[in-house]
């Protein structure tokens, strides 16, 4: 999906999401490919990723971590 | 007088992890010679589930390996081949290793092998698959 695609999806702004896929990109977690103006951003998942993420899904787990607020 | 030959191209840095799997896989092999000659069955075995474990271990970055977009036709079918190919070298190279630890001497040869290559053939198979699609 393109970054804006991506953007449209969540309620942040788009120099946030910027820092955000920085972030996952260091990671080695997503690929980005320039063509032109548009970013499109692809996850790099191994088998292993793939594999526990649908055990996850599966089972009903919640992988995200939990936002601590004060 | 000879033309000096043209330089090498760049050789690709090849990962030390990647040397310090080979290396441990060589002595593990020489310390079982060396040491567990008695033991042949055991050292196998031993050989065998290593073996499987880094069919495993390199087929689990298969689908992270992507080209980039502008050389795809369809990306979105060549990364659902990526997974594919990924999910069988793991479970074959899993498999592998399983039935070198469950099966019995004298048929864990052959078993393996059927497991490793099935998995292998399969791979192989939906690559020429997918290239005959429009």
């Amino acid at each position: 999906m393109t970054a804006g695609e991506l953007a449209d999806h969540f309620d942040v702004t788009k120099p946030t999401m910027s820092a955000h896929f920085t972030v996952l990109l260091s990671a080695g977690l997503i690929e980005a490919d320039k063509q032109g103006r548009t970013i499109t951003y692809r996850l790099r998942m191994s088998v292993l990723e793939d594999a526990v993420l649908g055990f996850a899904d599966t089972l009903g787990i919640d992988l995200k971590p939990k936002s601590t607020t004060s | 007088m000879n033309a000096a030959p043209p330089p090498l191209a760049r050789a690709k840095k090849i990962p030390r992890r990647d040397v310090f799997i080979a290396l441990a896989f060589l002595a593990v092999a020489s310390a079982l010679s060396l040491f567990a000659s008695d033991y042949f069955e055991l050292s196998q075995r031993i050989l065998g589930i290593m073996a499987g474990l880094m069919v495993a271990f390199y087929a689990n970055a298969v689908p992270k390996a992507l080209k980039p977009l502008a050389k795809l036709k369809n990306p979105a079918r060549y990364e659902a081949l990526q997974r594919f190919i990924g999910w069988c070298l793991v479970l074959g190279g899993l498999g592998y290793a399983i039935v070198w630890i469950t099966v019995p001497f004298a048929y864990v040869i052959p078993v393996g092998i059927a497991l490793l290559g099935s998995s292998l053939a399969l791979a192989v198979g939906r690559c020429f698959w997918v290239r005959r699609l429009p």
